[in-house]
Parts: structure tokens; sequence; C-alpha cells
């Protein structure tokens, strides 16, 4: 996906290509200190494992905000058309799509072992959110691949006739 | 009879459900919590065979009895909510009571009491051995004559003179046994010296007495001072030092005189303490607490015997009753202790032991079916028989070390299957009646079927007696059904098969419950026509739906069950971050086009029903653009002129989707609701903000639950003594901001009326000592015209609400009024009868219930999903309040607040109240809100005093709803697991919740 990034700027001089990268990687940060802010409003301690709880943050961001920002940019009305309207083109946007709130739903669940009386060492905030997040995220990749396949061949046949 | 007669409306079948789940429930719960069944009568001393006889027979003659008596006089102190580490920790207090364990004069063991650990089942646990019911928690409040046998009574029996001071329970429990009494009420939870002086102030004169024989103290104070403040309070170490003293003064007189035989001092706790400083689980440091058996007669011997493990708090009745030479009490399940039997020679042990095995097989063949074959009781007549052999050994055998060495294997042998027998014994005894439990899971799954079956139902409609041969068919076969299983061989004994009255009562009731809801069913599921299920609006009423669901289906996990606020806590932010993000994509929304409403509105619901139309219609444009191009840029401009292009045919598609107009229109309407500005929205989220950030700051304030409850939180530092001065200056400021949050302009006297009460709790506060004032240091009363201003006080609130609900024309629920009134009313309660450290909460719920009327009603959520919003947040603020599913979390001196003497009623309604009052809450919330916003979906054609009625309807099924399933899921489940206590505890709550609900029901029902 970056590679795609880099590939539709390459035409064009470096600065603005800079300027995008400086653009995205504030949006990243911004979104991980806002993920940071929720996953406290969820309970995690605010000082206590904060280094922890900052990691999980990046993560979330990394695997929703910055996939988002390397496919559909700045262009505020892509973003409203994939995730508002779910209308997202058969492509990259549908995985974005996917991926995003696979990792979002992935991690929400991902918190539901938490206070079961297991014991175990992966129950420790945030393991298995992060755990979570993660297999959502590659469920997300695995569903899209699926559904673009499918939609595809649809969308040939009714082509066709 | 007439076939299209109608037999019930919709709103009696409801009150007739909510009747019919109540006695369910009962039913399950009376065959789930199954009475003891005690032997009955006294015992008395057993004739011993005659080979024991023999045996004991050569040093003495006077043993046709037990073992003889080796101590005179008893004192028995009970310290209430000693927990062993009071005692046995290095740095303890108690320096007299350590100093007699290193000289040898005491013998100090672990008990550990059986869960509830409550103060009556304890005492009857002490004197009798037994192990009580759960049922007895319930009547722990309310306690009558103990007429099971037990060790006071025995006392009596042989003539012993018995003198009590201390907590009146013993008073109660044992009216006519004494020769000298006084109970010191232990309702006072907020008094901890006077409770102990007035114990201790008999105790000089009664040592000099000789006419008693027993004595009894029972010590409060430590106890109250848990309540107040808990094991960590700078209070508990004079307090322990102040028991020390008198353990000190009792004794050293008891060793003054000269007696034949030496006097026994016994000290024990009744129940433990939890580091929250409550009781009545089954955690350690609940259950174990030390007993101490001090005297001078080992005081050589005692070096000996250096027993570490850990005892049974049942064993003290055995124990004392052989020490006295009294027969064991019937029930007692306790095994003697081998530590204060030194004085007894190795025969006289044996036989103790003996009488104790016999003792406890006679409750083992009348409690356990086929009990010649279960392995325990071959294992103790094994022991009889070497006991036998052993006795004959005594002439024939030469070396006399040899000969004890073997005695005290027989004692061991006795002692293990004492153990065995009375654990098999204590799980037969709570053993269920299964088929109550089958036939009330059974009836409440119907109610279930039939509350969902009438929230599907098109309309309001009616139950018709259609069906009734049919039902009365089933009806007959369930009766022979019945007949059959309760006649044969294995459910003779359940409680819905016995012959008494009540339980034919309980039978006739469960019939008619039966009947109605069969009809109800067959007529439901026969005759109506159903709409497929309305589907809810929007993501927030999918989740609302399925988090209940889930939470429901949670309670198949103990943790769950024990964890439930991280449940409760994780949904209300998931459903605020929800209602957050559909804000965020409406100020999207508005974003994208600027110029004016209309066009956005057009615009937005054009584009959804050019979605939708996408299939229908064979737009050749559209289906060109969808999916050829790849560059993102190019997409999106011909994705623009794509919608200009729809736009432009705004009248076609509006012609060709026809079904859809009305919804286009719909969403216009929405959005011309809401499109007064961006800076609206902008509004409302941040209100959906703050909410988030106080919902973050009421749940650090209670840790409750199991696995994080010893993190350290925001109450607990509030409680700390040296944080006295920040906690009264946050409770001072809580109660000021509540004054503006209630402020409302119409009514003058309501608004002074709650100003007044604010302050007024302030002072009671202040009276009770647990916030400063400047320049008023203490106040010598406890507080009581303050707490009975604040009481008169809710009252007239509540009275003015109903008064000007009176006086409104019948049927509209138009003004909010008595929602307020009772809102307001339900403030006052909360902030009175809350911990002092809990009132900012009182403060935070408030300012809660203000934001959420403010974006609410912009969520568009149906009946059905607004309730269960606010049934979520009440359970939130029950849990934030630190209540959990363990009923050791109740606050038990919320009961005492502005009450003078013990009146259960009073207590308890106050009890239930402090625990309750956040669900009620916000379930006034609800009524409010209803009344607030009519909902114009239900029925447009009808006027408002049926539209409220049916909306009030709709209300009270879906909490109906979301109630049976829970109970009937729960009920289900809970034949499996193992952990009662929870259980206990849980099924209370869920009966008192359900009782709740269903009132509030009839209170909405019967206001209309």
């Amino acid at each position: 996906m970056v590679r795609a990034f880099i590939q539709r700027t390459d035409n064009q001089s470096v600065v603005p290509l800079v300027k995008k990268i400086v653009k995205a990687s504030f949006a990243v940060v911004l979104s991980t200190v806002c993920f940071h802010v929720l996953a406290i409003l969820y309970g995690a301690p605010v000082i206590e494992s904060s280094a922890e709880t900052f990691h999980f943050a990046l993560l979330l961001s990394v695997t929703t905000v910055l996939p988002c920002i390397c496919v559909l940019g700045q262009d505020s009305y892509r973003w409203s058309r994939v995730f508002l309207h779910n209308s997202p083109s058969l492509g990259a946007e549908t995985v974005v799509l996917f991926t995003t709130y696979g990792s979002l739903v992935g991690a929400w669940l991902g918190a539901f072992p938490i206070p079961l009386d297991w014991d175990r060492p992966w129950q420790v905030w945030p393991i298995s959110c992060v755990i979570g997040n993660l297999i959502g995220y590659m469920a997300a990749l695995a569903v899209s691949s699926v559904y673009i396949y499918h939609k595809y061949n649809v969308s040939k046949k009714f082509k066709l006739t | 009879m007439d076939g299209n007669k109608v037999l019930f409306n919709k709103s009696k079948i409801l009150k007739l459900l909510c009747l019919a789940l109540l006695l369910c429930y009962a039913s399950f719960l009376l065959s789930f919590f199954p009475m003891r069944k005690p032997v009955p009568g006294y015992a008395s001393h057993r004739a011993l065979p005659e080979w024991l006889l023999r045996g004991a027979g050569n040093d003495s003659k006077a043993h046709h009895q037990a073992p003889r008596p080796v101590v005179g006089r008893v004192v028995i102190v009970v310290i209430d909510a000693l927990r062993v580490d009071f005692i046995f920790h290095e740095n303890t207090t108690m320096k007299y009571l350590k100093s007699l364990t290193q000289k040898s004069e005491a013998l100090g063991y672990v008990a550990r009491a059986h869960p509830p650990t409550v103060t009556l089942p304890r005492i009857k646990a002490i004197t009798s051995g037994t192990i009580p019911g759960f049922i007895d928690v319930i009547s722990n409040f309310d306690t009558d004559v103990f007429s099971e046998d037990n060790v006071v009574i025995q006392m009596k029996k042989m003539g012993k003179k018995i003198i009590f001071y201390g907590d009146d329970t013993w008073t109660s429990l044992f009216p006519n046994h004494f020769l000298r009494s006084e109970g010191t009420s232990s309702f006072f939870v907020t008094d901890y010296t006077e409770v102990d002086d007035n114990v201790t102030r008999h105790l000089s004169k009664e040592l000099e007495q000789d006419d008693w024989d027993v004595m009894i103290l029972h010590y409060l104070g430590l106890d109250h001072i848990g309540h107040l403040s808990g094991p960590s309070s700078p209070l508990i170490g004079p307090k322990l030092q102040e028991m020390d003293n008198v353990i000190q003064k009792i004794y050293s007189a008891l060793n003054r005189k000269k007696e034949i035989l030496p006097t026994l001092l016994i000290v024990c706790g009744d129940h433990g303490m939890s580091d929250q400083g409550s009781h009545g689980g089954a955690s350690s440091s609940e259950t174990l607490v030390p007993v101490l058996f001090i005297s001078q007669a080992w005081k050589s011997m005692i070096a000996e015997i250096k027993d570490g493990s850990i005892v049974q708090q049942i064993d003290l009745a055995p124990t004392l009753s052989i020490l006295l030479g009294l027969p064991i009490p019937q029930n007692s399940l306790g095994c003697i202790l081998k530590g204060p039997l030194i004085n007894y020679s190795i025969e006289e042990k044996a036989q103790a032991f003996w009488v104790n095995s016999q003792q406890v097989l006679n409750i083992f063949e009348y409690n356990v079916p086929d009990y010649e074959n279960d392995l325990c009781y071959i294992q103790c007549h094994i022991a009889f028989s070497h006991h036998s052999d052993w006795l004959q050994k005594l002439r024939t055998e030469l070396f006399h070390s040899t000969w004890e060495e073997e005695g005290y294997q027989l004692i061991q042998e006795y002692e293990d299957c004492l153990r065995t027998m009375s654990s098999k014994i204590a799980s037969s005894l709570t053993k269920y009646h299964m088929y109550g439990i089958t036939v009330s899971v059974f009836l409440l799954c119907m109610i279930l079927i039939v509350v969902i079956l009438t929230a599907l139902q098109k309309k309001r409609s009616n139950i018709h007696f259609h069906h009734l041969p049919l039902v009365g068919l089933c009806t007959i076969v369930v009766i022979f059904g019945h007949v059959t299983i309760c006649t044969g061989q294995t459910n003779n004994m359940d409680l819905i098969c016995q012959k008494n009255p009540q339980s034919v009562l309980l039978q006739a009731c469960l019939l008619a419950c039966f009947f109605f809801l069969a009809i109800c069913v067959a007529d439901l599921i026969l005759m109506s026509s159903f709409d497929s299920i309305k589907k809810p609006r929007n993501v927030v009423s999918h989740f609302l739906i399925l988090g209940t669901v889930l939470h429901t289906l949670s309670f198949l996990s103990s943790s769950f069950v024990e964890e439930e606020h991280q449940t409760w806590y994780f949904y209300t932010v998931s459903i605020h971050i929800l209602i957050l993000s559909h804000f965020i994509s409406q100020l999207h929304q508005k974003k994208t086009e600027k110029p004016n409403c209309v066009q956005t509105d057009k615009y937005t619901a054009l584009n959804q029903s050019k979605n939708l139309c996408v299939e229908n219609q064979s737009n050749f444009q559209i289906q060109q653009h969808s999916y050829t191009k790849r560059n993102s840029i190019e997409e999106t401009k011909t994705y623009r002129f794509n919608l200009r292009n729809v736009t432009s045919h705004s009248n076609t598609i509006d012609r060709t989707c026809s079904p859809l107009t009305d919804q286009s229109v719909g969403v216009s309407d929405y959005f011309e609701e809401n499109c007064s500005d961006r800076g609206g929205i902008v509004k409302l989220i941040v209100s959906v903000l703050c909410m988030l950030i106080l919902s973050r700051v009421a749940r650090s304030w209670n840790q409750t639950g199991n696995k994080w409850l010893a993190r350290p939180d925001i109450g607990d530092w509030l409680n700390r003594p040296e944080n006295k001065l920040p906690l009264s200056a946050i409770v001072a400021l809580s109660l000021l901001l509540l004054i503006p949050a209630r402020w409302k302009s119409k009514s003058h006297t309501t608004n002074f009326l709650f100003t007044t009460a604010c302050m007024a709790i302030y002072k009671f506060r202040l009276a009770t000592g647990s916030v400063y004032f400047p320049g008023l240091d203490f106040l010598q009363d406890k507080g009581l015209h303050e707490a009975w201003f604040v009481y008169i006080t809710v009252l007239t609130l509540v009275i003015h609400g109903i008064w000007k609900k009176w006086r409104e024309p019948r049927g509209s629920l138009g003004s909010p009024i008595l929602g307020d009134s009772l809102q307001s009313a339900c403030t006052l309660l909360m902030a009175l009868l809350f911990r002092p450290h809990n009132i900012p909460l009182v403060a935070i719920v408030t300012y809660q219930e203000h934001l959420i009327h403010y974006f609410l009603p912009h969520c568009k959520l149906s009946l059905t999903s607004a309730s269960l919003y606010f049934w979520w947040l009440g359970q939130t603020t029950f849990f934030y309040q630190g209540n959990s599913n363990s009923i050791s979390t109740v606050d038990v001196s919320a009961g005492y607040i502005g009450v003078l003497e013990y009146q259960p009623l009073v207590i308890g309604t106050l009890l239930a109240l402090s625990t309750y009052i956040g669900p009620i809450f916000w379930f006034f919330n609800l009524l409010k809100y209803v009344c607030q916003h009519q909902y114009s979906a239900i029925g447009d054609r009808r006027n408002d005093a049926e539209r409220s009625q049916c909306s009030m309807e709709t209300v009270c099924t879906s909490l109906l709803i979301s109630r049976t399933f829970t109970l009937a899921i729960y009920t289900a489940l809970d034949n499996q697991s193992e952990n009662i206590t929870i259980e206990l505890s849980r099924a209370k709550f869920e009966c008192q919740h359900s009782m709740k609900d269903n009132s509030s029901i009839h209170i909405v029902r019967s206001k209309k």
C-alpha cells in the first residue's frame, strides 16, 4: 500500500511527497493519541502501564488509520464515501474498509477474556486486545479478498449479459 | 363459552405475567435452597457398650457416661469480626494474649467458618455444631428462638448457670436460658465504644460472684469499626488493645480463685472481615477466625501438641461439650479437637472420640440413603472394632509405649472417618429439589415465550378463549404427569410433591400459572399474525439488543458473574462511542455539502436512494462508472458526475422507485430537524465526550468484583483518615453542584426544599463525624433530626409530584413533572444514604442525566432500545456505587440512618433503597424521557392518551423481556455451577431486581 502511495506521486517533485508523508505521520500520531484516550475511557489504567497502552494505541492506528491514509489520501470525499456510505470501489478501498472495521472489532472482542479467572499471562492488559486486533486484521484481509473475488465474478457476469 | 370473548387485554396480560414471573422465581428459589433436615430432639448421654466399660472400668467406677468433665467454669468471649491476623500477626496490639500463647497457657487454632459469614448463622454454628443453611442469611435480621439441640440448651439441662452480656442476637436465640443477661443492640453501626462499654461494665461485678458456671460475652465494637472504616483503620489497634485488657482482667480474676476443676477461657471470632471491612462472603479473610483455649490447667503439657492445621468452627461445640462432660448436641457435625483434651488419659480420649463418632454416625444414618454400603460407614465400624481390640490388649500388652502409640493411631483413625462423614453429610444437606427446579424453569421459559410473542404482535391485540379444549387437554396431561412423577420413588420428598397445605397451595398456583400461560401461548401462536420484527434503525439499537443478549449469556461463566461490573462499564463506553461516531458522521455529512439545508437533504436522501436503487434500476450510467476505473482521482470525478446525473434525474428516480419515496422523505425530515447548524452537532459531540469522561471518573471511584478488588481507588483514598479535609471539600462541592443541577425555574418551593435538604445532608455528615466544618467541631446528637428532615423532604417532593400529576387531565403523560420530582427525591435519598465518599457520585450521575437528555433525543432510538439503554445505565450506576454480586458489599450502615429503634421493615426498605437507588433513578429517568419525547412512530392516528399508554406498554414489555430472559437463562444454568455463595447472592439480586422492575411497572400502570 505504501508502494502504491509512492507510485502515485512519483511523477511529481519530492516536496509534495515529503509534505504528504509528514501529514500522514502527523495523522497517525494524532490518531494514536485519540486511541490512547479511548483506551483510558474504556478503563485502562491512567498512569500505570501507560507505555503498554500507548503501544496498543499505536498498533491500532497502524492497522486502521495508516492504511486508510495510504489508500484514500487526504480527500475527505473519498473517506466519507468509503466509511459513511459504505460504497468503496472494489479493490484497495474495500480492503481498507474491511481491515479497519476488522481490527477495531477484533480489539474490542479481545477485551472479553480479561475478567476471566484463568490467570494466564496473556490476560493482562493489553495483550489480549493486541492479539484480538491482529487476528481481526488478518481475518478481515482474508474475508475482503474472498469478497472482492466473489464480487468481481458477479460483476463480470453482469457485464456479459 | 363465547368464542370471541376477550379474556385479557394487553395491560392485564402484562400484570399477570409479572405475577407469574414472581411466583415461578419464588418456587425456584425454594427448591434451590432447601431447608435442612435436622435430627429432632435433644441428645442425652449414651449408654456405653460392654467392651468400652470393661476397658475403662479398671481405674475408675463412674464411667457410665461420656468422659468426665475436666473444666469447671467456662468463660466464652466472642469478638465479632475478629480476623486471624488481628491476633496471630507479629505486630498485634493484643500483647497479653500473645504472651499467654508464648507461655503455653493458650492453645491457638485457626478455624474456618462456613459461609455465609454473618453473625446469626455463626452463633448457631458455634453453639450447635451444625452448618446453617443459606436461607439463614435472609433471616439474619429476624431472629427467633433457637430450638435445635445445642450446647447452651445442654448446659441448662445439666443445671449449669449461664450469664450473658453482649450482642442481643443471643438473648433472642436463647430467651430463657440465662441466669442474668443484658443484650446490646447491634443496630447502631456508627457506635463502636458504647456497645462494648455496656458489656464490660458488668465484668468486675460478675467476676466477684460465684453463682454462675458459664459466662458468655459477645463484643461488637470491632465489627462496627470494620463496617465503618475497614480493617486497616487506625481505630482497630486501640479496640484490640481494649479487648486484650478485657481478657487479661477475666483471666487473672479467674485464676485468683481456687477451685476443684480448672477454669477455661475461650476467645474466638464469629467471622472474619474482608479487606473492605465487610463480611458475608466466602473469601479466606472472612472465613478464617482465631480460636483460643486459655487455661492454667495445661500450662506444662501444651508444648507437646503443636497443632498448626486449620480446624472447623463447628468443632468448637463438641469439644466444649466433652470438656464440660455434656452430651454432644444432636446435629453437630464437628469433630473434637485433640488439643484441649490433654488432661484426659489416652483411654478417655479414645472414648470421647467414640462418643463423637456414634453421634455423627446417627446423623449420617438419618441423612444418607444407603448408608450401609458407604465407605466411611464401614471405616467407622472398623475403627470401633480396632478400639475394642486395643482395649483388650491393655491387659496383655507389656510395652506401654507401643500400646499408647496404637491409641494415637486409633484416634487418628476416628478423626479421619469423622471428617469424611461430616463433609458427606454437609454435601447431602444442600441437595436441590430437582423436580421443582425443572418445573420453575419450564414455566419461566413459557413466560419468556409469551412476552416475546406479545411484543411481536402487530396490533394491541387481546387474548381470546379460542383454544379451551386444547389447553384443557394439555392441563389434564400435565396433572397426570405431575401425579405420576410425584408418586414415583425418587421424588416424593420434593418441594412441590408434599402433601402439606403450603405445598398444595404452591402446586395449585403453579398449575393456574401453567393454565394461563398455555392459553396465552396457544392463542398467540395459533391465531395472531405477526409482523416481521421491526428492524432497529441504526447501529446503536442493534448494539443495545446484542449487548443485552451477550450479557445474559455471560452468566455461563462464574467469573463474568463476579466481574459483572466490567461488562456494564465496557458496554456503556461502547454505546457512547457508537453514539459519538454517529454524530461525527452526521457532522461529516454536513461538511461535504455546505450551501444550505434543503440541498443537503436532497443530496443525502437521493444518495441513499441511489444506493438502494442500484439493483433495481439498470441505469447504465451507474453501471458504467462503477467498476471500471482504477485511478482514484478520476474515479471520484466520475462518481461526482454520476451523482449530479442522479440529482438531475431525481424526478425519474422518485417515480421509478416509488416504494423508496417514503423513505427519502423520512430522511429529509430527519435532516431538517437536525440541520440547524454544525455548531449544534459539535455541541452534541462535546456532550457525549463529557459523558464518557464522567463515566470514566465514576468507574474509578470504587473497585468492586473479585479480581481487581485490591486496586487502590478514589474511594479508598478519600476514606483515609488523613484525607478528611479533601473529603469534606469534595462532599461540600458536590452537594453545591447538585443544587443548580436540579434547579427548576417553575417551582420555587421545590427549589427551596431541595436546597435546604442538601444543607441538612451536609449537617448530617457533620454530626456523624465524617466531614469537617470550620468552626464546628463535633455535634453530640447522631444527626437524627437532619436525616428525618431529609426523609420528610423526599416524601413532600414525591407527594407534590403525584398531586401535580393528579390535577392534570387524565391520560396525558406530556408533562415530566412527576418524573422530575421523583428524580429530585431519588437524588436526595442517594446523597443521604450513600457513604460519604460516594456523594460525588451522586453529582456525577445527575450531570450524566442532564447530558443524556441533551443528546439522546438526537439518536432516534426506538422505545425498546431506549428502555434497554436506561436499564444499562442503571446497572452501571449500581456498580459505580461499589456494589457487586456478593452479599458482603451491601452497606449495612445505610439501613440505620435516622432510625432510632430496630424496625425490620424500615431498615430493610432503607437497605434496599440504598443498594438499588441507581437503577431506580434511571428508571424514573426513562419515565421522564418517554413522557417528554412521545413517540409519534407508534400510533399516528391515535390520540395522545392512547399513544402514551401504548408507549408505556412497549417500555414495560421490553423491560419484562430483558428480565425474563435473564432469569430464564440464569435459572436454567444454575444447576451446574458450584459456587453457591455467588449464586445465592446473584439469585437474591436477580429476585430483587425483578421485583423492583415489576413493581415499578405496576406503579406505572396504576398511574394511568
